[in-house]
């Protein structure tokens, strides 16, 4: 059965995707929609859904929690920049020529390899008051630092440890791959007309993998705004206080700790606005990419 | 020839996959009976030996009954699982609860145990009962059956305060008299309070509160007791102090209260520590690592203007089983709930952990642990009921996030907190 | 690989000491965590830093056996790779339909996928886990791989998708002539052409079911199913451990993906640099 212009393949495509969108459909779709309807309800999780208007929403607004979510979240989003510069830099370095830097991109891949779930409980005994890093601190002659302890630090802590640190080793991979598509007679030229490395790495590398820098930070955002919660929760819980409660922690001590899913359904919402934006920033970016 | 092994090789996933681990408990309505209960206690730290050793004697007495005893991760862990099996309508039998807001949650799953105990109903404390009835109602279904019944106060080293010159037999129980202990021993050296976490400080305020509004703390559910009460402020402003003074260890606070806090005190790193009376970190665990007779106990601060004194605050229950409505074996597991709360199993569980049952006919452990004795005879003589677990589902944890921000962060000033914390109780 | 340097050699000594830096401080807090599991809890409180003067082994066979780590550990084992095998058959052959095949709905099915990448588990949790107990697949090893490949998919068909549609259409063309059916192409064609992108989707999908946490927690209820993952992120519960017995479970967890990672660690960098990542 040939088709002619836009369906040629006729619906072997349509039989290749089935498998991907029942699953989507029914496990992502679905429970998007459901969530949304939820938002409108005060419910347990099981049983009656009893429906509530806007009134989740007003209480939402008026919850200090909720605003300070928010502006966590918007400092972990500033850490992004620095995880960027820090993974280019360190990768431009190990493309140096440096002996054993196969060796050095596998042992810093280490972190992201072992998962969340395990750095964060690692981190939440390492970085305690009374634990290891501290203890560092006092004997060279400082005094304590809280890490987990402070609001203010917490949430850096987070951003460190998890937005640069962790990242840094999947970064490794990603933009070592990609700078090794670029042409090496720019290098060259470049070396000929005196450049020095961090002219090259500012005029020649960074332009050419544009794209890949582009999509990292997409990648950033993604992981900021919808993957740091089981970190997160192994740290610290999101204290000290509301220290590092952040918006996607939040729904889930609204609709897991509380069994206020209604209510959790609302914070979901904005989070699903904020997802819906950076989806958008991604397609816009693939486009171009490929025209 | 890929394309077929490719094809038989999702096909045999798929099979093993669905055969794997199936299913969680199903119990036969005829021959043998598995009975499955959910506890997350029954782990090596906490009660796993007692328990085996009930469910064996339970065992004994029911023949061709099976337990299937399954180790739950802990709080909050765990009552996401029961959401979970409330969602699905299916799970365990038995399954443990604590008693007050949570049973409450819950509610509708759990099966009304009054029936069940009428004969064993007067064994059991007044606060106990309270406490497990629906919504803290007296006469109102009785959902879960009490195991241990609850509470908060300071342990103290006796050896410590002989070595910074106190008088071991006298608990510095005056807020004057607290504050110059303190003193003394971080002059000896010594941490005057090891902490952990913010339990510490959860724990302390409770307390206080107890000593504050004495039999009255009740009002505060219903609005005719506020925190704004004057000794409420006088109480958060002396752990204010306490803090402020360093005698609240300050590096504690990212100490997991549960296990490193209560190993910490065990080990000897401090001169005081605020513990329960039952569960772990208690009387029993501090007495067998410290020796019997080193181990000082008083229940609460008194302030120069306080109406009570030496409250002992205390929650009528603990920690209880619960039957669920999905179970095929409801008389069956009432009577394994009975067992561990009533007679032998009570026995077995209050003399193996230490955890203090509201069953008065459960008794006699005092003679060797001085630190039981004085316990018990506060909780004869002043007890003050502990509300917190009567609100809603999860207050614990908003009330701990405020403590962070006032005590250990200083987000908050006084008037912030007081209003806050007032807040939550409307919530 | 080699590019023209711009760096002398003094300078590059300096590099090789930054770098050193940064893998000593990557590396810290791992050994703190393999010497807090072999002291015991009286030793931890005296002596938290420093590698321990009187090691023991009795925090690891508390965490492998009465914590059940190994059986989780099996559980994980099996549980993985039976879902990479799923995941990668859903990904391989979405990802070809998108990046090589032609029909009306491509584009606004493609932007749809690429929509539902990014929820996070959170927001989906209980509705799936209703769907899951609808289909009675609670506990059951299948009902947690349907749920890992549903979530994860989109991802990895997005990656499939780019590579796809980056290779040259002639092999395609050549194959239809042929007269092979699209199956048969997808198969034994394309499949074996796009290795090294598919080892770079099943690592990045090994990973992702590995460390899954927050639908393993409500699915796997009986404990005899939990993945190591669950059993690792429980231990931080209520009732926690003290630290070197923590320390002990967390060396066992950690020794999996290591062990895994030294193993197939070449085929890791070799998919990656086989220039198929672009941007």
């Amino acid at each position: 059965m040939r088709h002619r212009g836009l369906d040629r393949d006729g619906i072997a495509p349509y039989l290749f995707l089935a498998p991907l969108l029942v699953l989507l459909a029914a496990f992502i779709l679905y429970p998007v929609i459901m969530n949304l309807i939820a938002s409108f309800t005060e419910w347990k999780g099981y049983g009656a859904m009893k429906w509530t208007g806007l009134s989740n929403y007003r209480a939402m607004v008026s919850d200090q929690a909720f605003w300070t979510s928010i502006s966590n979240t918007a400092i972990l989003v500033c850490y992004i920049p620095l995880s960027t510069i820090i993974t280019v830099f360190v990768a431009a370095l190990l493309r140096e020529g440096i002996r054993g830097w196969q060796a050095y991109r596998a042992i810093l891949y280490i972190p992201n390899l072992l998962g969340p779930v395990i750095i964060g409980v690692v981190f939440s005994i390492y970085l305690r008051d009374d634990g290891s890093l501290n203890l560092l601190i006092k004997w060279a002659g400082g005094s304590t630092v809280r890490f987990l302890s402070s609001p203010s630090i917490a949430i850096n802590s987070i951003g460190l440890v998890q937005v640069v640190w962790v990242h840094l080793g999947f970064g490794l991979i990603y933009f070592l791959a990609a700078m090794n598509g670029i042409d090496q007679s720019i290098y060259e030229a470049a070396l000929i007309d005196g450049a020095g490395y961090f002219q090259t790495l500012w005029r020649v590398t960074v332009p050419s993998i544009r794209f890949a820098i582009e999509f990292w930070v997409v990648f950033s955002f993604i992981e900021v705004f919808a993957r740091m919660f089981s970190y997160i929760y192994t740290l610290t819980r999101g204290g000290p206080g509301y220290g590092t409660f952040t918006l996607e922690y939040g729904i889930f001590v609204q609709g897991f700790e509380k069994f206020r899913v209604g209510y959790s359904s609302a914070w979901s919402a904005v989070l699903f606005i904020f997802c819906a934006v950076i989806s958008v920033m991604q397609i816009r970016l693939m486009r171009r990419r490929n025209s | 020839m890929i394309r077929r092994s490719i094809l038989c090789l999702i096909l045999v996933a798929a099979c093993a996959s669905f055969g794997f681990a199936n299913g969680t408990s199903e119990a036969s309505s005829q021959g043998p009976v598995t009975l499955t209960v959910w506890d997350f206690k029954y782990i090596p730290t906490d009660s796993l030996k007692p328990m085996q050793e009930i469910d064996a004697l339970f065992q004994q007495k029911n023949p061709g009954v099976t337990i299937n005893h399954v180790a739950q991760p802990g709080e909050p862990q765990y009552y996401q699982i029961i959401q979970a099996a409330a969602t699905a309508n299916q799970g365990p039998d038995v399954a443990m609860f604590h008693p007050g807001a949570r049973e409450y949650g819950f509610g509708d799953i759990l099966v009304d145990l009054t029936p069940y105990i009428q004969d064993v109903k007067n064994q059991f404390t007044a606060a106990s009962i309270a406490m497990v009835s629906m919504d803290g109602k007296v006469g109102a279904p009785i959902k879960v059956l009490p195991m241990t019944m609850q509470g908060f106060g300071i342990y103290y080293n006796k050896d410590y305060f002989k070595k910074a010159g106190l008088d071991p037999e006298q608990a510095p129980k005056t807020a004057a008299q607290f504050l110059a202990a303190c003193e003394k021993l971080k002059a000896a050296g010594i941490v005057p309070i090891a902490v952990g976490q913010t339990y510490t400080i959860d724990f302390l305020l409770r307390t206080l509160v107890a000593n504050a509004f004495g039999p009255n703390v009740a009002g505060l559910k219903d609005g005719s007791v506020k925190y704004t009460d004057p000794l409420f402020r006088e109480s958060v402003e002396f752990i204010k102090t306490l803090v402020d003074k360093g005698y609240l260890e300050k590096d504690g606070f990212t100490r997991p209260y549960f296990m490193d806090g209560i190993n910490n005190f065990a080990a000897g790193n401090g001169g005081m520590f605020v513990g329960l009376l039952s569960d772990v970190g208690n009387w029993k665990a501090f007495s067998d690592k410290l020796g019997a007779n080193n181990v000082g106990y008083f229940p609460t601060i008194n302030f120069p203007d306080s109406k009570y004194t030496d409250q002992q605050v205390a929650q009528g229950a603990g920690i209880g089983y619960g039957v669920m409505k999905w179970s095929k074996n409801q008389k069956l597991a009432a009577a394994y709930a009975k067992f561990y709360t009533t007679g032998e199993g009570a026995r077995i569980y209050a003399g193996a952990t230490g955890a203090m049952s509201p069953n008065t006919a459960v008794t006699g452990f005092e003679a060797n642990y001085p630190a039981l004795k004085t316990i018990q005879q506060y909780l004869k003589g002043s007890l003050a009921l502990d509300y917190l677990p009567m609100f809603y589902n999860g207050y614990e944890d908003d009330a701990n996030r405020l403590c962070d921000q006032m005590f250990i962060t200083g987000q908050l000033t006084t008037d912030q907190f007081i209003t806050e914390y007032q807040k939550l109780i409307t919530k | 690989m080699k590019k023209a340097s711009s760096i002398n050699v003094g300078t590059r000594l300096i590099v090789q000491l930054f770098l050193l830096v940064l893998v000593i401080g990557s590396l810290l807090p791992l050994y703190n965590v393999i010497a807090a599991s072999l002291k015991s809890v009286d030793e931890f409180v005296a002596n938290p830093f420093f590698p321990p003067r009187s090691p023991i082994s009795g925090n690891f066979v508390y965490a492998a056996l009465s914590s059940h780590l190994l059986r989780y550990a099996v559980n994980s084992l099996i549980l993985v790779p039976i879902g990479l095998v799923l995941y990668l058959a859903v990904c391989v052959s979405a990802g070809y339909a998108f990046g090589k095949m032609r029909f009306r709905l491509k584009r606004p099915l493609f932007l749809l996928v690429l929509f539902l990448t990014i929820f996070p588990q959170l927001l989906l949790a209980i509705q799936v886990f209703k769907l899951i107990s609808l289909l009675h697949l609670t506990s059951t090893g299948l009902g947690v791989i349907l749920t890992w490949v549903a979530y994860f998919s989109p991802f990895g068909t997005y990656i499939m998708t780019t590579y796809f549609t980056d290779m040259p259409y002639e092999l395609v063309e050549a194959a239809r002539i042929d007269g092979a059916s699209p199956l048969r192409i997808l198969v034994q064609v394309m499949t074996p052409l796009a290795m090294p992108m598919i080892a770079t989707v099943a690592i990045i999908g090994f990973q992702s079911m590995w460390n899954e946490l927050p639908f393993s927690l409500l699915i796997l209820q009986n404990p005899a199913a939990r993945t190591l993952t669950l059993g690792i992120a429980m231990m931080r519960g209520e009732y926690g451990l003290a630290v070197p017995t923590l320390s002990a479970a967390l060396v066992i967890a950690m020794a999996v993906p290591l062990v895994m990672f030294l193993i197939f660690q070449r085929r890791i960098t070799l998919g990656a640099t086989a220039g198929a990542i672009k941007g």
